[in-house]
């Protein structure tokens, strides 16, 4: 294995905000409140207002200061000043001052209200601008309160790519979101375009490809390669990926003619890839209680058909994902270095925890029962991935396909369900990079032939720690419209124990993940219901949601 | 120039910039308003005294005490740089931050300068040194 040593020493990890650390926050959090609490005396609006001596018994005493004009130009200037209405008098504490402004005597004074030409009054309030930034403070505060306390609710996990840049950069894949310790490194394909028709894509001629790897969360990634997968396609024609098995070809597709689930009807939801996603709130009581939802399809021609689902996971995985680690807390490094000596029983050991979350299950309805077809089980909340599982055999008459997806209550996010009519076996080219850049703190971009290398090179690893951003340039075999591309992505991340997790060892829970899987899930369904609204509203305000 | 609070009891006029055509046009004279008549403007420059027709004059630009705007660009800046602690959330938090202290600079910033139309140096008056009008007596040589 070939592991950058220098090159992880000799980095210094770029500014990012998934590397700031808890300190950082606190000092923000003092500085915001230190800026907003000295904001309200210096930041003032001052309303003046002149008034004739007949006004004297109206003048506002709101001010603090009295200007007092006399004909000739003299100025008095009193403070705790008062009208004596009787005497027709205006005294205080102050000066009086020539016309040019020189002193001519201080102390206790007082001016018949006929020898004034003019009062001034000056009342100070607060800028009209406090409270608008008030506000935005108090919830920019409770926010980095609530991630600081939170951290595994606001950030992510695994490299993720993006493609387009500055404004227009989407994500659009998530690298081996399950392989969490080196024992679990896998290869990951991901599809770029899950939407089934892109007709923007199709017209594209160019044949330069490139996307952004970044470590976005308190994670080393190990990366042990980055490919580009090629798949030639005609006009028309989609490429997609079977639950098991090679890509094929799949035209046409039907969009879903009908869809229900628990919450009514949903068809507009998933007729098209177009971010609106069907979800539904979590069971209270029990994470992996399962919902159905029901769709049918206009009994389209062909004999081989497939199902194809645009869909990812929601939070909740994640959550329980990082509820385990806390969980485990301290023991964890102990509990990855046994997984490596033994990883085939720790894998056996931790599936038992996402079994009874579970993938998205698909039955097919028909006069005589149903039958199981599949389960569908893409990791990684970020990015949707379109995935098919073929139907087989079909029931000789009907009018239409009603099939039967069961899935843990809000555990995933469908975007699309369609049914194609499956195709040859597609044999896609892989593309390695061309050259590799890496991104620096300032925003800059600098080649780095030894990032390429290593991802290159068989058995390197590119090891990228919290911040680092890397571009990625293929040089496509095709013009980009002609095919179908997919991200292939392979290695593994470890996460980094933060300190507040550590606060939640609990060796008696964590042993229940292992032996009583389901009874686990059901112990940390409240905690979820408390904050999984919340993570929803992070999520869709954040560059995660789709657009 | 004197803060907000320090107006209050400021002793002298406003510090204004006279200009001809627009609020872009060449300075005709600036330095601290005196005094505002229906047809004039007094105000007494660096070097002299000086009156000025208000026909001469298509507005002023008048500073009445320091805006404390940047005050506003400190809060705003910290408060942006602090969005870097919200993980997803940034995407969202980052632009209230920016939009919101955008809009906050520019109304502060009125709040000590603002630029007055020829129509309107009446009401100005207010921050004259003399609201009440120039007195007859006020020595009108070059200080």
């Amino acid at each position: 294995m070939l592991y950058r040593g220098t090159h992880l020493q000799s980095r210094a990890v770029g500014f990012s905000p998934k590397s700031m650390p808890a300190a950082a926050s606190l000092t923000l959090i003092a500085a915001l409140t230190a800026i907003l609490l000295s904001s309200c005396a210096a930041l003032r609006h001052v309303d003046r207002k002149v008034a004739p001596p007949s006004m004297f018994q109206r003048l506002d005493p709101r001010s603090i200061y009295l200007k007092v004009h006399y004909p000739d130009g003299r100025l008095l200037v009193l403070h705790d000043w008062r009208v004596d209405s009787e005497a027709r008098v205006v005294a205080g504490i102050g000066a009086l001052l020539s016309a040019t402004r020189d002193t001519l005597t201080r102390g206790e004074l007082s001016v018949p209200v006929d020898s004034v030409a003019l009062f001034e009054t000056n009342v100070s309030t607060p800028s009209p601008v406090i409270a608008p930034l008030t506000l935005v403070t108090v919830a920019s505060i409770g926010l980095t309160v609530y991630c600081a306390a939170h951290p595994k609710e606001c950030f992510g996990s695994c490299p993720t790519f993006y493609l387009g840049e500055g404004d227009d950069e989407r994500l659009r894949a998530e690298g081996f979101s399950s392989s969490v310790m080196p024992a679990l490194e896998a290869t990951d394909i991901d599809a770029f375009e899950p939407e089934l028709l892109s007709d923007r894509v199709a017209s594209d001629r160019t044949r330069d490809f490139e996307l952004t790897m970044r470590n976005e969360a308190y994670e080393t990634h190990v990366v042990r390669s980055v490919r580009v997968l090629v798949a030639e396609r005609a006009a028309g024609e989609r490429v997609v990926r079977q639950v098991r098995g090679p890509l094929r070809r799949a035209l046409p597709c039907a969009p879903v003619g009908r869809a229900r689930g628990d919450e009514g009807d949903v068809t507009a939801l998933l007729r098209s890839a177009d971010g609106h996603e069907r979800w539904t709130p979590s069971d209270s009581t029990d994470l992996a209680a399962r919902e159905d939802l029901r769709v049918t399809f206009a009994r389209p021609t062909g004999d081989s058909l497939g199902l194809v689902l645009v869909s990812r996971q929601s939070l909740l995985p994640t959550f329980v994902f990082y509820e385990s680690l806390a969980l485990i807390g301290s023991k964890l490094g102990p509990l990855l270095a046994r997984a490596a000596n033994d990883a085939d029983a720790f894998q056996a050991a931790a599936r038992q925890i996402w079994d009874e979350l579970g993938g998205i299950e698909v039955w097919l309805e028909n006069s005589d029962g149903e039958r199981r077809l599949g389960s569908i089980f893409e990791t990684g909340p970020l990015a949707t991935d379109a995935v098919m599982i073929p139907l087989g055999p079909l029931p000789a008459s009907s009018d239409s396909l009603t099939l039967r997806l069961r899935m843990a209550r809000g555990a995933w996010r469908i975007d699309q369900v369609s049914l194609c009519e499956i195709g040859p076996v597609v044999t896609p080219i892989a593309v390695e990079p061309e050259w590799v850049a890496r991104q620096r703190s300032d925003g800059s971009e600098v080649r780095d032939p030894d990032a390429l290398e290593l991802l290159r090179a068989e058995g390197g690893s590119l090891v990228t720690l919290p911040g680092d951003a890397y571009r990625l340039h293929f040089a496509l075999p095709c013009a980009r419209g002609e095919a179908e591309l997919f991200l292939e992505s392979r290695g593994y991340y470890l996460e980094w124990m933060r300190e507040p997790w550590l606060a939640d060892e609990d060796p008696a829970a964590a042993a229940r993940l292992f032996l009583d899987p389901r009874g686990a899930l059901k112990a940390l369904a409240p905690k979820f219901k408390r904050i999984e609204a919340e993570q929803e509203r992070i999520f869709w305000a954040s560059k995660y949601a789709p657009r | 120039m004197p803060t907000a609070e320090n107006s209050a009891r400021d002793v002298h006029g406003a510090w204004v910039e006279l200009r001809r055509e627009d609020r872009f046009g060449a300075v005709i004279a600036d330095g601290e308003l005196l005094a505002v008549s229906p047809d004039s403007l007094f105000v007494q420059t660096r070097s002299r005294f000086l009156a000025v027709a208000v026909s001469d004059v298509a507005g002023i630009w008048a500073a009445r005490y320091q805006s404390g705007a940047t005050l506003v660009t400190a809060w705003s800046l910290f408060g942006a740089l602090s969005t870097v602690t919200h993980g997803y959330g940034m995407a969202i938090s980052l632009p209230v931050w920016i939009l919101t202290g955008a809009v906050s600079y520019s109304v502060q910033e009125h709040e000590g300068t603002l630029y007055v139309e020829a129509s309107e140096v009446s009401e100005f008056r207010k921050y004259a040194r003399f609201p009440q009008g120039l007195p007859e007596r006020f020595p009108r040589a070059a200080r």
